[in-house]
């Protein structure tokens, strides 16, 4: 048995009572196959990054679940034919999962897994995604050095870089980091 | 009036953040936190500039490929 987690990207159009038999569909259908779901997660309505299928934005549903490999066969291939789906990624967590860990506490699903591997990443960081809020204001809120720089730097000297290739050339990502000098840096470079 | 150095050493975060603090989680369903380490036309930071270490980045590059699948990311950004 293996730990996977599927992100479905929905239709934002699709009423809450086919959301409802949706999850509750491809519950069954991870039931039947003999493995266990640890938690679906509707995260609501987000903004997607870019369009798909001509849609600004989409419903995201996270299926946490144990199963089969052939499981995500089904899982994907279904998906892939129903029409309120716009886009789904299904990942591995873990190799080995013992079933019947999950089925006697699942209330501890969360934490419990986590030390056989510590090594991998998505493993531990599951239970962390609820919070996740939809503005992206964090992003601002993050000061550290680089981060900030490379923010502030491409709206002054947009033209700079193709300029610095040509004759400085050698650190092309360099530039977005030095935050002291930009401007000078392309007057010098224009003359 | 060339200075003559004009490639100066960049300020590089030397330690690895993900290092530092153990409580930032890299995830592929944390936008918020992946978004950080990329840049405003959406590339990936490179390791000589964000600090990150070589463990990090790895899962960090997958963390942002992941992202980019299910649209919380972009994989570009167009300019205007």
């Amino acid at each position: 048995m293996r730990r996977y987690e599927s992100v479905v990207i929905l239709d934002p159009e699709v009423p809450d009572d086919d959301i409802a038999a949706f999850t509750a569909k491809y519950g069954e259908l991870i039931k039947s196959s003999g493995g266990e779901i640890i938690k679906i997660e509707d995260w609501g309505y987000k903004r997607l990054a870019y369009l798909i299928k001509k849609k600004e934005r989409g419903r995201y549903i996270l299926f946490d679940f144990v199963g089969i490999p052939s499981l995500i066969d089904e899982l994907e291939r279904q998906f892939k034919i129903s029409e309120d789906v716009l886009k789904f990624l299904s990942v591995k967590l873990d190799d080995e999962v013992d079933l019947e860990a999950f089925k006697s506490k699942p209330e501890e699903e969360a934490t419990e897994p986590a030390p056989p591997t510590s090594e991998s990443p998505e493993e531990s960081a599951t239970e962390a995604s609820a919070s996740t809020p939809e503005a992206p204001s964090a992003e601002s809120a993050e000061p550290p050095a680089e981060a900030a720089a490379e923010a502030a730097q491409p709206d002054t000297p947009t033209e700079a870089p193709e300029e610095a290739k040509g004759d400085a050339g050698t650190t092309p990502e360099g530039t977005p980091s030095e935050e002291a000098a930009p401007a000078q840096e392309t007057v010098k470079e224009g003359e | 009036m060339g200075r003559p150095q004009r490639r100066r050493p960049f300020p590089r975060s030397k330690v690895c953040r993900f290092c530092a603090d153990s409580s930032l989680r890299m995830d592929y369903k944390e936008p918020n936190i992946l978004r950080v380490f990329v840049t405003e036309r959406g590339k990936i930071i490179p390791r000589r500039i964000s600090g990150n270490c070589a463990k990090h980045q790895r899962q960090l590059t997958t963390a942002i490929k992941r992202a980019r699948n299910i649209a919380l990311l972009p994989f570009t950004v167009p300019r205007r």
